[in-house]
């Protein structure tokens, strides 16, 4: 028990800490962060130099009044720019759903994509984009997170039903991602014509082709949303390790944080897919790559998923304008081609510790 | 702390699993529970420790009923040793001895020097301090039993609820937590399997097919007749001249059938 003056003084203790380690840590996390947006929005198939850049940005953030090619000023301000915000965005936050779900199923294969979570997402913003149930932005968005909830509902029922094992889970993500996939299909072929369905198709493997500046006003509050609600449960998340009855004898209102986190993750996958078409195994990869560099500790853990998924994120989007001559390759296409291999790794080394 | 248990029992799917419990556990006592294998004495610790859903009946602490405090209230009085409680994570001994403080800890009073002062302190306790760095992973099945108890200190309960502790443990292991276990100034209600530690408790309380058949001081309950029933053994008394203490020797009440 603490007394009032040791929690005071603890509490100072503890502030100056903090600040310490915001600084110390944050702040480069945030200067490598925006490092990155930076070289995103300089490479491209069409070079543009880091000056032209500076430029451009300064003339729209504060109106500096430099000299340059309207042309390049477009495809900086209007192009480039917010789609690599919005790629460090999903990156970020699929990572942070990736970590979340991992903590609170205690299955280090759990991951949106996975699960079925980013299938559903899909399926429920088709359902709104060519049904026409809603319309606009916000009303694709909100299909998406109904398509998801209903995903991660069935999923876990399906699992448990199965008898609540890791491999069980795993099985019942296969199975739903299969069946909202093929609901997805299904919606095409019911009612797109073939230039919807083109463009549908294209966008289901994950593109950011498509992006404008609005998509970025809803990624990246998405993002810092997940972020801070991460962070918030942090502690509740440490306290799954050992199962969630041992969380509950902890303090742990089991009910209410998984019911938070899992709400907070289906936002977060379902505005991301909603925006740029279901995008794998980021959240799979990059919380267990962090796992190796930072330990399994959220604290540490959280800040380090959403950082590495927005950086992976911008090189995938970059990598995938850039890998064949003339030609955008879908991002959820260059995802998997890490990520696949990757997961089979995960597989392997899962097998060795069990 | 004053633990009560009154009348309580719980149904897996409606078939009883245990019932029509009544017990009173004085403050800073320690209560030895035991019974054959399935016999429901992890149910009653899980109904105490409030992780059971739908319970029937009422348990009090201090005279206070649980249901009216909230799972980190509860937290800050009970700590609860499960058995096989179970990770694939790489975490270290002293990530998991650090999760007991998880109820005293909030946004406002983060983790700080106090408690680690706490963690290392009991780290120390069960023999496990110069191990604080090792990983979950390369410890062995006694030495996560007593990380595990360690967490358990680290909530600082007034209340400690053991599940078979002294599982995996070898013999040393075994002793020093009974003594330490004595030692201490909280409340214990613990399951065991080994008759002769139980007989180190100060009243021991013998479930059977999901009851309650009698609670009292150990050489009132392990009678002859009741080892016979309940354990299925016959026991010969012998006296150990070092502490003039009694042990039980089983024989298996089959054998003397042949
Ligand atoms: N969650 C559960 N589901 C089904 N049966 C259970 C469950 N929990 C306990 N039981 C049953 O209740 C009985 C008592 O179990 P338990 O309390 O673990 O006994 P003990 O700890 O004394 O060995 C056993 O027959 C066990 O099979
Ligand atoms: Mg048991």
């Amino acid at each position: 028990m603490r007394s009032a003056a040791a929690t005071v003084r603890a509490n100072g203790e503890t502030a100056r800490v903090l600040l310490r380690t915001l600084l110390v840590r944050g702040v480069p996390a945030v200067a490598v962060l925006l490092l990155a947006i930076i070289a995103g929005v300089i490479i491209g198939e069409m070079p543009i130099s880091a000056r032209t850049v500076g430029m451009v940005l300064a003339n729209n953030l504060w109106g500096a009044g430099y000299p340059v090619d309207p042309i390049d000023a477009g495809i900086i301000w209007s192009y480039r720019l917010p789609r690599t915000l919005v790629a460090a965005a999903c990156g970020a936050g699929l990572a942070l759903s990736g970590v979340v779900l991992q903590s609170l199923v205690r299955n280090a294969l759990a991951d949106p994509y996975l699960l079925g979570v980013s299938a559903g997402a899909s399926t429920g913003a088709v359902a709104v984009t060519i049904l026409g149930i809603g319309g606009g932005m916000i009303g694709i968005s909100a299909g998406a997170f109904v398509g998801a909830t209903l995903a991660f509902v069935l999923v876990a029922l399906l699992a448990r039903a199965a008898g609540g094992g890791s491999a069980q889970l795993v099985l019942a993500g296969i199975a739903g991602s299969q069946l909202f996939n093929a609901l997805t299909s299904f919606f095409i072929a019911k009612s797109a014509n073939a230039e919807q369905a083109r463009g549908i198709m294209f966008w289901l493997l994950g593109n950011l082709s498509g992006v404008r500046w609005p998509d970025v006003w809803l990624a990246a509050p998405a993002a810092v949303f997940g972020l801070l609600t991460a962070m918030w449960f942090m502690r509740a998340m440490d306290a799954f390790t050992f199962g969630s009855s041992s969380a509950a004898s902890l303090g742990i209102n089991v009910r209410r944080v998984q019911a938070m986190l899992i709400g907070a993750t289906t936002l977060m996958t379902a505005t991301m897919v909603s925006l740029v078409g279901s995008i794998g195994f980021v959240g799979l990869v990059i919380p267990h790559a962090m796992r190796f560099v930072v330990g399994p500790r959220h604290a540490r853990l959280i800040p380090a998923s959403a950082l590495a998924g927005a950086l992976f994120l911008i090189a995938a989007d970059v990598t995938s304008r850039m890998l064949i001559p003339g030609q955008v390759v879908p991002i959820g296409v260059v995802t998997a081609l890490v990520g696949a291999p990757a997961f089979a790794l995960i597989l392997i080394r899962n097998r060795k510790r069990t | 702390m004053r633990l009560t248990t009154q009348d309580v029992g719980w149904n897996r799917s409606s078939k009883p699993i245990i019932e029509g419990i009544t017990l009173d556990v004085q403050p800073g006592e320690t209560l030895g529970l035991i019974g054959p294998n399935g016999s429901g004495k992890s149910t009653l610790l899980r109904l105490m420790a409030g992780l059971l859903r739908r319970p029937r009946g009422q348990v009090f602490l201090d005279g206070q009923p649980t249901e009216t405090l909230s799972r980190r209230e509860m937290a800050q009085r009970i700590a609860f040793v499960e058995q096989l409680a179970e990770t694939s994570e790489a975490l270290t001994v002293r990530d998991v001895v650090e999760l007991g403080r998880t109820p005293w800890l909030s946004a406002l009073s983060p983790f700080g020097p106090q408690d680690e002062a706490i963690v290392n302190e009991v780290l120390d306790a069960v023999g496990m301090a110069q191990m604080i760095d090792h990983s979950w992973d390369t410890l062995s099945g006694g030495e996560r039993q007593r990380v595990h108890i360690a967490r358990a200190l680290a909530q600082r309960p007034q209340l400690l609820l053991l599940d078979e502790p002294t599982n995996h443990l070898d013999i040393h292991y075994q002793l020093s937590l009974l003594r330490l276990v004595s030692t201490l100034d909280v409340t214990v209600v613990m399951a065991l399997h080994d008759l002769n530690q139980a007989m180190t408790c100060d009243r021991l309380a013998v479930m059977d097919n999901g009851r309650l058949i009698i609670c009292g001081a150990p050489a009132d309950v392990l009678t002859p007749e009741r080892l016979a029933s309940v354990f299925r053994v016959r026991a010969t008394p012998l006296h150990d001249p070092t502490d003039n203490s009694t042990i039980l020797r089983f024989h298996s009440i089959e054998d003397e059938l042949i």
